[in-house]
């Protein structure tokens, strides 16, 4: 953390709530994810909440929520509930595994190129979704980035790691965890900045309206 | 074109239009039937007519789909839906006329089916030898004592229970925080003398409650006497031929001590068809439910914390006791009511409770008791748990929205949602 973040945050630990989404539906990202949440957990001025899904692996230092498992069936509701645990957690940020959203949190996306599987039409819906809400999407891979671009209006939101950095599942990428985890830091940092300017505020509001009445006429059961 | 509510479209078409005689003939139809309902509460009055639980969240939106904001079709709509439900309802006959031993998993996407030959055959495969089963009874906990605190209030309707009742005690009182829960059994006057066995209980562990009726009372009224005597935080019920895993209460308690805005917490559940299997031999046969997390939309579909679910005694004393002219039904008139007063559901994902589904009592005929309630519930709560948003015609939905109407309409409401949600400025 900067000296100036410090003075922003006022020696406060960042609460990060962090979907595990992906070790329930055993993705293939679910190997980076579990290696961003070791670094994660023994990392100063950080407080790691994990919603848990099913199969999210242990780490010590960690706080656990037991969360309703995901299926792509009622998702708004499911995007009310997450940020209503956000909310009691008191998080500052939310991180999806995979294209999980809440409403009123603000939320950095991480993005590999094998989350580009999911492709029935409510995955696709929430996918552009979370893209949306993010205040931030980062891409592991420049395949993830060409993919994303799709994805996300404003290109100024999405942040591709350095070519050297990519990560990809297949091959080793523990030496790649740390500085990926540091770009994470400062995203996080600079969206909870932004997500208490007025105009994000609105936003916030707004998608909160929205995504309540959407789960509302979901009629797919 | 778009028209005003319950106008034939002869009125309003521009002069300009030729019309074919057959268009001609449905627009005079329509303009007649029902004119001063909006399409909305058309499909909702049909909906009454001609389903029997009324017409469910996702029907009335396929329906109004189909009707579109138009008013004038309203008289051939009516008549083709009606010869779609007697179809229907002559395919239903046939469908309930397969063998009774089989049975769905609740919430399955694939309406996958059991039937007792494939839990046989799955019973092989795991060498389960189902002949040979008997659960492990054991002996109470002699060194039992009570902490004095009650967290958590079991509540147990007894009625010809005498071949369920030692393995129920057993299990019952094997859970890990029974120390901190009661056990209240209201027999509602069985003649299996259940009782003398619940006595012997009784002798080790002082937080098992036994109240016999000297009437046969009905299972919600023996459920709200147990409630009355309730001196736990959180109530659940326990069927006799059910089974929990020893850490069941604690579970389901420890959601309702850690998030106060939870309300009921409910979970998917083991099937068992054979009452002889205990907890871990069922638990390895794997058929589970894949409940949702609850929804006014999907709860009035079917009733997902039907199984052993646990909640605040204090929802009670807000929203009054179950409805005891239901003898099959009422918990779900509870939880619809519960609904409408915006109480929040709880889904936890570890299937810690096995549902007996007694392979001779199965029954999913359209006219069993418990069917017949769970329709007329969810007559009661349609009204007030179908969505607002969903009887709005298009335009006013769309202004509700904040946007505009584009020039391609989304059929379902939830898309449109979705445009809008992706054009909201950052």
């Amino acid at each position: 953390m900067s000296e100036e973040d410090h003075v922003f945050f006022r020696g406060k630990k960042v609460n990060i709530l962090i979907d595990c989404v992906t070790f329930q539906l055993n993705s293939p990202s679910a190997s980076i994810w579990h290696e961003v949440i070791k670094v994660f957990s023994v990392q100063d001025g950080i407080k790691l909440t994990l919603l848990d899904r099913g199969g999210t692996p242990k780490v010590g230092g960690v706080s656990y929520i037991e969360f309703p498992s995901y299926n792509w069936h009622n998702t708004a509701a499911d995007s009310l509930l997450i940020d209503r645990f956000g909310q009691e957690a008191k998080a500052d940020i939310f991180l999806s595994s995979l294209y999980t959203t809440p409403t009123t949190l603000p939320a950095v996306l991480l993005v590999s190129e094998f989350d580009h599987i999911y492709k029935s039409k409510r995955c696709l819906a929430e996918k552009r979704l979370a893209a949306h809400h993010a205040s931030y999407v980062i891409c592991l891979s420049s395949r993830a980035y060409r993919q994303s671009k799709r994805f996300v209006n404003h290109q100024e939101r999405l942040v591709r790691v350095a070519p050297e950095m990519e990560i990809n599942v297949l091959k080793d990428f523990s030496s790649k965890i740390a500085t990926l985890v540091g770009i994470l830091r400062d995203q996080f940092l600079r969206a909870m900045r932004e997500g208490l300017t007025p105009s994000n505020q609105i936003f916030q509001n707004e998608w909160h309206r929205l995504r309540s009445i959407q789960a509302e006429v979901d009629t797919w059961p | 074109m778009c028209l005003k509510q319950g106008e034939g479209l002869l009125n309003e078409a521009p002069k300009c239009w030729s019309l074919t005689k057959s268009m001609r003939r449905i627009f005079k139809l329509g303009s007649g039937l029902a004119p001063q309902m909006s399409n909305a509460e058309f499909l909702i009055i049909l909906g009454e007519l001609l389903y029997p639980a009324g017409i469910s969240p996702g029907e009335f939106e396929t329906l109004r789909i189909k009707l579109g904001d138009r008013t004038y079709k309203r008289r051939r709509f009516a008549s083709r839906l009606l010869e779609n439900k007697i179809n229907d309802f002559q395919h239903q006959l046939e469908f309930h006329q397969e063998p009774p031993d089989s049975f769905w998993l609740m919430g399955n996407r694939n309406w996958q089916k059991i039937s007792k030959m494939d839990w046989e055959a799955k019973a092989a495969t795991l060498n389960l030898d189902l002949s040979a089963q008997q659960a492990s009874i054991q002996s109470p906990r002699l060194n039992f004592s009570h902490s004095g605190c009650y967290t958590v209030s079991a509540i147990a309707s007894l009625y010809k229970g005498g071949k369920y009742i030692e393995k129920f005690l057993t299990n019952i009182t094997s859970q890990t925080i029974f120390d901190r829960s009661e056990l209240i059994i209201i027999d509602a006057n069985s003649p299996d003398r259940e009782g003398e066995l619940i006595a012997e209980f009784q002798k080790y562990y002082p937080n098992i409650i036994y109240k016999r009726m000297d009437y046969q009372v009905g299972i919600y009224e023996a459920w709200n006497i147990g409630i009355g005597l309730a001196r736990g935080d959180y109530i659940t019920n326990t069927n006799l031929d059910d089974l929990r895993s020893s850490d069941s209460f604690n579970l389901q308690a420890s959601v309702l001590q850690k998030h106060s805005f939870v309300d009921v917490v409910y979970q998917d559940f083991l099937y068992t068809i054979d009452s002889k299997l205990g907890y871990d031999d069922v638990a390895l046969m794997d058929c589970k439910s894949e409940l949702p997390i609850a929804t006014p939309n999907n709860m009035l579909m079917f009733n997902s914390p039907h199984n052993a679910p646990m909640w605040r005694k204090q929802l009670h004393k807000e929203l009054g006791f179950f409805d005891t002219d239901f003898k099959s039904a009422g918990d779900y008139e509870f939880w619809l009511r519960c609904l409408t007063h915006h109480k929040t559901f709880f889904k936890i994902n570890d299937p810690h409770i096995v549902y007996f589904k007694n392979p001779e009592g199965i029954s999913t005929k359209p006219d069993t008791v418990g069917v017949i309630e769970c329709q007329r519930i969810q007559k009661r709560y349609r009204p007030q748990l179908l969505s607002k948003y969903l009887k709005m015609p298009y335009a006013d939905f769309i202004n509700v929205l904040g946007g505009r109407p584009g020039f391609f309409k989304s059929k379902r409401y939830y898309d449109e949602v979705q445009k809008q949600l992706v054009r909201l400025p950052r």
